[in-house]
């Protein structure tokens, strides 16, 4: 496979929701050690609009697809993660130039929704957040389209990046979010909002191998 | 988990539902989650918005009504609601008077108050912000969380939004009360989350952690255990360092029990911690004991103070009628 187009994309997020959901048990887990214990609950309710949103908006152009996404994901009671993603997805929207697009309209696509991601999160690499997976994965994936590499193969590096990404989480100390008084004490824990991340791109990776 | 509850899904539209059944004649909830004035204010004057995660009762929204607030935007348990929520109480209440949003220092709220501010200047909708943050941190570079000092936040500059003043002068009252106020809580036992049943945290059986957040995120200072005395004092120590408090300084004090606490340990708090700033000559002018921001079943407290100045005072005082605070 070499284009990428609507239906690719709306099967890759439909993946990574039903990733979500076999892991959300996991990540509340995960986060009632460093948080408030309901990460897995958010991601999956956020995940959930965004499946919504595509079931409903089918028929739609591409960045009106994506801008419905961004609007539901952002009407979810998501503590930071509803900006956060609906962040990312307007910033999608804003580079869906195309229901079709090539490998440069690509990686300029998934650079678009970190760009925009960036602006709300604030956030820095080894902040432990989602960006620790979000920056990486998505690095990956426009250096891999650049080197000429096909879509399953750069969404295969990007997954991979995610999940080294949300794995080096661990030795962060938190600063931001609602970790970030833990100090020290954070070390040793992984970010629940990274390892989502990598599940998402997981499900992208899935989707098109 | 032994909680009476129906589905957990439905727990903050349950909660707010009762809320508004409970006190008719005060409050009304329009379009799911927005916990709007029975009476709204009339419009030549500035309109106070917050926003917040439930699972705290009474707070945030036990609080609208007149002399308070005018929309809390409610999110679901422990979770900000999101910037279109925000967004439709602006549109609800906007004016040429203005809007003070109040925000608590938390990630998820900051960051979806900021992206509806966005929206609502593009709309042409004036609304300025506070972002509490008194709370007291283990190291003073670190910037605090919004606690139960909000409280006092809505009640002051909702008394002057009361009065008519300009949103500039109710800006200008909401900020010095933020900075003048401080906020500093103790954990004995953490809550349970009561959509996941699973606990917020972990906590040794003879332990307490001061600093300690309002949803068991930890990064606190753990301790032994200690009584009532050793704890208020060592809470009321910070609380003078924090403020700057000396001789002849007027305060409130308020214990704000997390959920757990009796009222019986917030009064021997309130007790110990009046008398060791009265020992100071810090007088301690107005009090306040009871459940104002809770974290369902943690068990601790919240010990805020706010150094009152002429003006701040007299907004205490002014009538307001709310479900969970009434000044006559």
């Amino acid at each position: 496979m070499s284009t990428f187009d609507k239906s690719t994309l709306i099967r890759m997020l439909k993946q990574a929701e039903a990733n979500i959901d076999t892991e959300h048990e996991a990540l509340s887990k995960l986060d009632a050690l460093t948080g408030d214990g309901d990460h897995g609950i958010t991601i999956q309710r956020t995940m959930n609009a965004v499946g919504k949103a595509l079931d409903d908006g089918m028929d739609k152009p591409l960045a009106d697809l994506l801008k419905a996404v961004a609007m539901k994901v952002m009407m979810c009671d998501g503590g930071s993660t509803s900006p956060l993603l609906g962040s990312y997805f307007l910033g999608l929207a804003s580079a869906a130039t195309a229901d079709e697009l090539t490998a440069a309209q690509t990686a300029a696509l998934f650079q678009a929704g970190l760009d925009n991601f960036s602006k709300t999160s604030k956030a820095k690499l080894g902040d432990k957040t989602m960006m620790d997976a979000l920056l990486p994965a998505t690095e990956a994936l426009v250096q891999a389209l650049h080197d000429g590499g096909d879509i399953p193969s750069a969404f295969s590096a990007a997954s991979a990046a995610a999940a080294q990404g949300a794995e080096k989480t661990k030795d962060y100390v938190a600063k931001l979010g609602r970790a970030r008084t833990m100090g020290q004490r954070a070390i040793g824990h992984y970010d629940p909002g990274a390892v989502s991340i990598s599940h998402i791109f997981r499900g992208f990776a899935e989707a098109v191998n | 988990m032994k909680k009476f509850i129906n589905d957990p899904t439905h727990l903050t539209a349950e909660l707010l539902e009762g809320m508004a059944m409970a006190y008719p004649q005060k409050i009304k909830l329009e379009s799911e989650k927005l916990v709007c004035r029975a009476k709204p204010k009339s419009a030549d004057k500035v309109a106070l918005v917050t926003l917040g995660g439930s699972g705290h009762e009474p707070a945030l929204q036990g609080w609208v009504g007149t002399g308070m607030l005018d929309i809390s935007v409610v999110g679901d348990i422990f979770a900000a609601p999101g910037p279109p929520k925000v967004l439709e109480a602006f549109q609800k209440v906007k004016r040429e008077a203005g809007i003070l949003l109040v925000t608590l220092n938390h990630a998820g709220d900051v960051m979806s108050a900021d992206m509806a501010k966005q929206m609502a200047e593009a709309e042409g909708i004036t609304v300025k912000e506070i972002i509490t943050t008194e709370e007291i941190r283990p190291s003073a570079d670190e910037e605090g969380r919004g606690l139960g000092g909000c409280m006092l936040v809505y009640k002051i500059a909702g008394a002057a939004a009361e009065k008519g003043m300009t949103l500039d002068d109710v800006y200008r009252i909401g900020d010095k009360v933020n900075k003048n106020m401080a906020t500093i809580a103790v954990l004995s036992e953490i809550a349970t989350h009561p959509s996941t049943g699973g606990e917020c945290g972990e906590m040794g059986e003879q332990e307490m952690e001061i600093c300690a957040g309002q949803h068991g995120e930890g990064g606190g200072v753990r301790m032994d255990m200690k009584s009532s005395k050793d704890t208020a004092e060592l809470l009321a120590g910070k609380v003078v360092e924090k403020l700057g408090l000396t001789k002849g300084d007027e305060i409130l004090l308020m214990v704000n029990g997390s959920g757990k606490t009796t009222l019986m340990e917030m009064l021997i708090t309130f007790r110990d911690a009046a008398k060791f700033f009265e020992a100071k000559g810090i007088k301690v002018v107005r009090g306040e004991t009871g459940e104002f921001l809770t974290v369902q079943e943690a068990a601790g407290y919240q010990l805020i103070a706010l150094k009152f100045d002429a003006e701040t005072k007299a907004l205490w005082d002014a009538p307001c009628d709310t479900p969970y605070y009434t000044v006559a």
